[in-house]
């Protein structure tokens, strides 16, 4: 069902998040419930999600200094 | 006289371009908030609270108020037209207004709760320039005792208004007071209930509580049932209620801005409360109490009046005594504390720019919000044309962000996630959150001033009753609590006869 699968996967979100950092899993996030919850073309999700993650990490990261947990990807300065 | 000083004083504040920025930029995001289901004015004020840091606080608490009261605004366009909440003080426009719409009298349903929520948030304000004053002159006289039974009278007022199943509201007003216990203790220092766990170090937040109750778990119910997401296609044209309407709902307005003003006031109260209550009583006086819940006018303007009111009102205790009242304004109070600002009886004269500028800043954002709302309409609607698919993967992004930035801790964001679950269920079983969240918040204020005031009187609990001030609120809360089993017993005994 539907719910039982965002949940699963929002709950991983929230397990990994540190671990993995904020670009990384949302972008994952995203792909996921486009592509798999929502049947869309694998275009169309990734192309979306990359456009959202982007924006959310402007909003966030840079417009209103939020500190997002970067995870191992650290060294590529986010 | 002093007020109209004030009030000058207020103006000269507010009317500063940059002022002016923030205030206009609040109830924007205010009303695109109250606008999106799943993203509440708590969500929304946590995570720009950073962008705060570095402005004035009187420009912080602008622009954090008018997402509050902006958010009211916005809520009741999504629920006239799509029947979604966008958030839990419109609820109950969605009964009638959604009526309204499919009626195809969408517009003067838009307009008449814009325009109540206009003049309820200006009456509001004025109160509040009027009140303030006084009532932090009163609360000059408040001990722990006070604060304890003003208190059980908002417990008392939360369990006589629930609607539906009064057991049931009991029944989350109980688990709030459960859930609010987990956590430290604020006099012995001890962990409760917490099993290690080091999210709940602070108790059970309040805010993902609060995210994943109505947010999240709207999103799944969402997901369950493929309703269409089809906004009313009927154009909306004609903003502006007929006369007739007006004549109908007049009275609705100004019974839901007073109501929603003294419940706003009450800790615990709120708006969510007052627009539920102001919904009972409209349906209670209308002389067509059948038309309700499809497509009466008083439904639309009664709770949304009430709602503008109550966000209003909810400013007089933190602003005079330092009591946050909800979720918001509990947050409202930590951004104070951010900017070494003391809330409290104290506010008045030791900032005098934040309490005056926050409230005439009012007068101006409600301003500003009636000219936003109603020709900005076809904009909102098409923030909502997007299609669902895209667009809860993008509320759920939020509520995430948006849980995790509260104290960039990813425990709060499980915790939130736990009382989706928990809020979806609620919803199938038709339980009411409201109880259970305002408990929440009471509870562990009201465990504090009941074992303070112990503390000060040495046990002697007859403290609670030689203190005139609060022996009159309890005297409120055991009359709240007498008045239905009266009423039912006489209607009972006309019955017998």
């Amino acid at each position: 069902m539907k719910i039982i699968l965002v949940l699963i996967s929002v709950f991983l979100y929230a397990i990994f998040l540190e671990k993995l950092g904020f670009m990384l899993l949302t972008l994952l996030l995203l792909i996921f419930l486009l592509l798999f919850i929502e049947k869309k073309s694998w275009l169309y999700a990734t192309l979306a999600s990359i456009a959202m993650s982007a924006g959310a990490y402007l909003i966030f990261e840079i417009w209103l200094k939020s500190q997002l947990p970067k995870g191992f990807l650290e060294f590529l300065r986010f | 006289m002093d007020v109209i000083q004030n009030v000058i004083f207020g103006f000269q504040v507010v009317l500063q371009p940059i002022n002016l920025f923030y205030c206009f930029f609040g109830v924007l995001v205010g009303t695109l908030v109250g606008v999106l289901p799943g993203l509440g004015p708590p969500a929304a004020i946590a995570m720009l609270l950073p962008s705060t840091f570095h402005t004035t606080p009187v420009s912080a608490v602008i622009m954090l108020a008018g997402i509050y009261y902006g958010a009211m605004y916005g809520g009741s366009t999504t629920s006239i037209l799509v029947n979604i909440p966008g958030e839990a003080a419109s609820v109950v426009t969605c009964l009638d207004g959604y009526q309204m719409a499919r009626k195809g009298r969408a517009g003067p349903a838009l307009g008449i709760a814009a325009f109540g929520s206009f003049i309820a948030g200006t009456f509001a304000v004025i109160a509040l320039t009027l009140l303030g004053p006084l009532l932090a002159t009163l609360a000059f006289r408040f001990g722990p005792q006070e604060y304890f039974s003003m208190m059980i009278v908002g417990i008392t007022v939360l369990t006589y208004l629930s609607s539906g199943s009064m057991i049931k509201s009991l029944m989350m007003a109980a688990v709030g007071l459960i859930l609010g216990g987990v956590g430290m203790d604020g006099i012995s220092g001890k962990y409760r209930f917490t099993h290690g766990i080091q999210v709940l170090a602070d108790g059970v937040g309040l805010v993902p509580a609060v995210m994943g109750l109505f947010g999240i778990s709207e999103v799944l119910l969402n997901l369950e049932a493929k309703i269409d997401r089809d906004i009313l296609a009927t154009r909306i044209k004609n903003l502006f209620p007929t006369l007739r309407d007006w004549a109908d709902s007049i009275w609705a307005i100004i019974r839901g801005t007073v109501l929603g003003f003294f419940l706003g006031i009450i800790p615990g109260g709120g708006a969510i409360i007052a627009s539920f209550v102001s919904y009972a009583i409209e349906k209670k006086v209308s002389k067509h109490p059948e038309e309700f819940g499809k497509g009466a006018i008083q439904g639309v303007a009664g709770p949304e009046s009430a709602n503008n009111a109550a966000a209003g009102g909810a400013f007089i205790p933190l602003l005079t005594l330092g009591i946050p009242s909800n979720a918001v304004m509990a947050i409202l109070l930590g951004a104070l504390m951010i900017h070494g600002l003391q809330p409290g009886p104290l506010l008045m004269s030791n900032a005098p720019d934040v309490f005056w500028g926050t409230i005439v800043s009012m007068y101006i954002g409600n301003a500003m919000l009636l000219v936003l709302n109603l020709p900005l309409i076809p904009l909102w609607v098409k923030v909502l044309k997007v299609p669902y698919s895209l667009l809860y993967p993008l509320i759920i992004l939020f509520c995430l962000i948006g849980a995790y930035s509260i104290g960039n801790n990813a425990g709060d964001v499980i915790v939130m996630l736990i009382f989706g679950i928990l809020g979806y269920l609620m919803k199938k079983f038709r339980y009411d959150g409201a109880p259970m969240i305002l408990a929440l918040v009471l509870g562990p204020m009201l465990e504090e001033s009941f074992r303070q005031s112990l503390l000060s009187s040495r046990g002697d609990f007859s403290t609670f009753i030689t203190r005139p001030i609060s022996l009159g609120l309890l005297i409120v809360a055991v009359m709240l609590l007498i008045i239905p089993i009266i009423t039912k017993r006489k209607r009972l005994s006309t019955l017998e006869e």
